[in-house]
């Protein structure tokens, strides 16, 4: 076995009352990929933040090739060769990627930059691993996927031989994720070593040699992966078994909830339309899922049905009723119950407490409020009962503020609230970005259970298991516009990856939307995919008959 | 972000960890002011240090006149306080309190002097008027922002100048016949039914010029308090201050809580220049006002005020008493041979470090911290793997913020 490159010894970081990391060993190996495993706080980040010099432990010791180190800050680390690709990118997104990668350590010649030899040097390293980027580009103007690659070839070019990823594929495709495990594989064959912060147990089985897991601060083990299972790798990290398959039960779909139609959203910044002449419905008792990769306009087709972009053309109906000129509050109060993709911007007011927050959509109608005045004992009350039947966790219960809370009770928060409103729409964006297994599980089961009860469901999900998982239908959105209707009893993964990717898609029929028809809501789905057949009633049958094949 | 909460957390509750942070930055700014002294009047140094102690309570004619006069004094600066915080409560920042406040003087004043045919009704409905004029001058940048999103602060400052050159404008070319005594080149005295009344104070405090102004001043802190406070209107105004995209998706009119947030903050400015003009003053010789092209510097220290008062409402009203208190005790140093100039520069190192309470709370609470280690009433759950994550972002806003209100304040000071 290869020597250890990194120790980290006994290592423990207390902030006041709690004790983020307690006595946590991690052993890297050089050359090998090795996962740190754990729930939402269970400490990753604090262990990663204290081998980068973002924090200092209070006791332990860390070791590089067996000799005892100290590192103060990320210029230290950097000097060890320690390099970190944090979740969220630290690009400047007007420089070129030329620049963003030699930014700090810019070679100079009386203090000017010499952009020609760099360049010949990034791209030798570029071609020696895979990492095909445009130095030219704006980092403002390129995928999220070659931001990333960016952001590899920046410890690259400092020459860092361990590299830290943090939860490196939540935002990419699956082409991008399989791209990027062979860039991973290929690092360690040129003696990178790699540690890989993730919760998802299929890419540590694909791709890690070990696993190092927390559970609440503590060290829980180290195992190999050829020896394990995903199911002990759970078990490990939650401290319980975890039901991965989701138990979906039938449902009979009912009224048509949500009609979208001829909708366009333009892009204020580049004027382009970012959702183009968009139609769907979405009826009771179904999830819909909206797939894609980040960027083709899903965000704004949710941000259009819920009210904060106001979209060019086209209509929303909501049980029949055209929303699109209403106000927010309107849809709020009129069976519109919206997760929000960015929690911490608009799911909730980090400063307030968490009795304001689980109240946020109600404090105006009584028994919250009387004449105009806020009573707080029913709004403390009410936020107890929400706390309770949710099981949100928190400091302090319904005074605690909510920026205070972990990302997952935040999360769980802002779906208490929105699934006690009983709307009969359920639209719910990245539900489970950032989540552990354990969250995730509950954050699915609580949308099942909507969809049980007869709501209809419009998911927005970048992740490609949770919409094979979770969706009884999938809507793919590609540069704005539905290119696929499918189910997902019928497709594969991979076939679902070309049509997210743009390589494949179906010329949807275009739908003439008829009042009558909406008002009846009697009809199928109106769009559809030709794989199925032409036109007309055929459509209808094959549709039913495929649906009805997979309850 | 994470860190400064856990660690502010050791004051049991945010009003007394405000009030801490306000004490002990006051104390440090009169330690830098006392070695100004030091350097500028050493053997005057601790006398002075005394005055600026004793403030107002160190008046030749005794303590009760000199506590008459800081509450004379105040009524103004309690209402651009009120201004500047009501609308810092919103998010926005109101740094055209002074503009708004003179529409306020000029409007009310314009009433007070022409209007006697109103009788008992005069003083009432200038001040309504002055109150009026001064929610327009808010409304307006109010408009721009919440419509356009034109910045409050560029729209506001412009404001100023506009109410400044609108007013003498008006006063030099059309009204300065009505209004103006062509010999001072002030403002006639207002009609005695057009002054407010003293309502009892002159007996109290005789000869210093408080009037019913300071009572209506603490009765608008406090109703503004509970509007904040208890209001479905006020909570609104606070979401959108706290973050106004969480807002505009649980359905408040953002763009309408903006626009009432800085009329109202203009009506409180406009009462606030309302009550100066018309108050009877001392010896119910009146309040004038001088045709200059000049901003008045009210509106600026209300900035002062609402950043040390942490823009509460009842904070502002001790604050006011506070600035007010300060200013007057270093008047007092004058009679200890310390000069104008000298004594001004302290008065703003004072007030310049009050300012400071959000740092200064911050550090106090780390030292504090870490004598208390142990405290454990945090649980598991606070340690977020986002420990990193947002905090640069929040340090930056909360610096560039101090930053901006304690430079416009200085600039306000130095005229």
């Amino acid at each position: 076995m290869s020597k250890n490159i990194i120790e980290m010894r006994n290592i423990t970081k207390r902030f006041p009352g709690i004790i983020a990391n307690d006595k946590i060993n991690l052993e890297l190996r050089k050359g090998e990929i090795h996962a740190l495993l754990g729930e939402n706080g269970a400490g990753k980040s604090t262990l990663m933040s204290v081998l980068f010099g973002l924090y200092q432990q209070d006791e332990g010791e860390i070791l590089l090739n067996g000799e005892p180190i100290e590192i103060k800050n990320p210029n230290d680390a950097n000097r060890y060769g320690i390099g970190m690709v944090h979740q969220h990118f630290k690009l400047v997104d007007a420089f070129t990627i030329l620049d963003n990668i030699i930014l700090g350590v810019e070679p100079n010649s009386a203090g000017f930059i010499n952009r020609k030899e760099v360049a010949k040097k990034i791209k030798e390293l570029s071609i020696q691993y895979e990492l095909a980027v445009d130095l030219k580009a704006k980092v403002r103007d390129v995928t999220v996927g070659m931001q990333q690659r960016t952001e590899i070839l920046k410890m690259l070019y400092r020459e860092n031989d361990i590299l830290i990823f943090d939860e490196p594929t939540a935002v990419l495709t699956p082409q991008e994720i399989d791209q990027l495990m062979i860039t991973m594989k290929n690092l360690t064959n040129e003696g990178k070593s790699i540690i890989f912060i993730t919760h998802k147990l299929d890419e540590i089985m694909t791709v890690c040699d070990r696993v190092t897991v927390l559970q609440r601060g503590k060290y829980i083990g180290t195992v190999d992966v050829k020896e394990t299972t995903k199911e002990e790798l759970s078990r490990m990290m939650v401290g319980r078994d975890v039901d991965f398959n989701l138990q979906k039960k039938q449902v009979e779909l009912t009224d048509d909830v949500l009609i979208v139609k001829n909708l366009t959203v333009v892009s204020p910044l580049t004027k382009k339309n970012v959702v183009d002449d968009v139609s769907f419905k979405v009826r009771g008792g179904e999830i819909v899922c909206i797939a894609g990769v980040d960027g083709n306009g899903q965000s704004e087709l949710a941000y259009a049905i819920a009210g904060l972009v106001k979209p060019r053309s086209g209509h929303i109906y909501l049980n029949g009723e055209d929303i699109v000129h209403k106000s927010i509050r309107y849809r709020n109060d009129n069976g519109l119950s919206h997760i929000p993709e960015d929690r911490q911007l608009y799911g909730l007011v980090m400063q307030d407490t968490l009795a304001h927050n689980l109240n946020l959509k109600k404090y105006h109608k009584p028994p919250f409020q009387k004449r105009g005045i806020i009573n707080e004992k029913e709004i403390n009350k009410f936020g107890e009962q929400l706390i309770e039947k949710f099981d949100i966790r928190s400091g302090q219960g319904v005074r605690s503020i909510s920026g205070s809370m972990s990302g997952g009770n935040q999360q769980k928060a802002i779906i208490a609230r929105e699934i006690d409103m009983q709307s009969s729409l359920l639209l719910s964006v990245q539900t489970v970005r950032g989540l552990d297994v354990g969250a995730v599980e509950y954050a699915h089961q609580q949308i099942l259970a909507e969809r049980d009860q007869g709501r209809a469901v419009l998911l927005v999900s970048f992740e490609i298991d949770e919409v094979m998982s979770i969706s009884d239908r999938i809507l793919v959105m590609y540069e704005g516009q539905i290119v696929g209707d499918l189910n997902p009893k019928d497709i594969t993964y991979e076939e679902l990856g070309l049509y997210m990717a743009g390589s494949k898609r179906d010329e949807i029929e275009d739908v003439h939307f008829s009042e009558e028809i909406i008002v009846s809501s009697g009809g199928m789905n109106l769009t559809k995919v030709n794989k199925y057949s032409s036109y007309g009633n055929l459509i209808n049958k094959q549709v039913e008959r495929n649906r009805g094949g997979h309850r | 972000m994470r860190r400064e909460k856990q660690s502010l957390s050791f004051f049991p509750n945010p009003t007394v960890k405000s009030l801490v942070a306000s004490l002990l930055a006051i104390l440090l700014g009169v330690l830098v002011g006392f070695v100004i002294m030091l350097f500028t009047n050493p053997a005057g140094a601790p006398a002075g240090l005394g005055k600026i102690f004793m403030g107002s309570l160190s008046h030749p004619r005794g303590a009760v006149i000199g506590i008459g006069q800081l509450l004379f004094r105040a009524t103004p600066l309690i209402f651009t306080g009120l201004a500047v915080g009501f609308a810092f409560k919103t998010g926005l920042f109101n740094i055209g309190a002074s503009g708004q406040y003179m529409m306020g003087i000029f409007v009310a004043m314009a009433i007070g002097i022409q209007g006697t045919a109103l009788g008992v009704m005069q003083w009432p409905i200038a001040l309504l008027a002055g109150g009026l004029a001064g929610a327009i001058w808010g409304a307006i940048p109010g408009i721009f922002k919440a419509l356009f999103n034109v910045h409050e602060v560029i729209t506001s400052i412009m404001f100023n100048w506009i109410a400044v050159y609108f007013i003498n404008g008006l006063l030099r070319n059309v009204l300065g016949q009505a209004l103006i005594n062509p010999a001072t080149n002030r403002s006639y005295p207002i009609a005695q039914t057009g002054r407010t009344p003293y309502a009892g104070l002159d007996k109290i405090f005789p000869n210093t010029g408080a009037d019913l102004g300071i009572i209506i001043g603490i009765v608008a802190c406090i109703i503004v308090y509970l509007i904040l406070k208890k209001t479905v209107f006020g909570k609104e105004l606070i979401t959108v201050g706290l973050n106004k995209h969480a807002a505009k998706y649980a359905g408040v009119n953002e763009k309408k809580a903006i626009i009432l947030s800085m009329t109202i903050a203009g009506f409180l400015a406009g009462i606030g220049g309302a009550l100066f003009i018309l108050a009877p003053s001392i010896r119910n010789l009146g309040n004038t006002y001088s045709v200059e092209n000049n901003i008045l510097n009210e509106g600026f220290d209300g900035i002062t005020i609402a950043l040390l008062g942490n823009s509460h409402p009842i904070g502002i009203l001790f604050a006011t008493f506070f600035v007010q208190y300060v200013k007057i005790g270093g008047q007092y140093m004058q009679s200890l041979g310390f000069k104008p100039e000298i004594v001004n520069v302290i008065i703003g190192i004072i007030l310049y470090f009050s300012a400071f309470s959000l740092i200064v709370g911050r550090y106090a609470a780390k030292l504090f911290r870490r004598k208390s280690k142990d405290d454990e009433s945090k649980q598991l759950e606070e340690l977020s793997e986002t420990a990193l994550e947002g905090q640069p972002d929040e340090i930056t806003t909360s610096h560039t913020h101090d930053k901006v209100s304690t430079e416009v304040h200085a600039g306000g000071d130095v005229k």
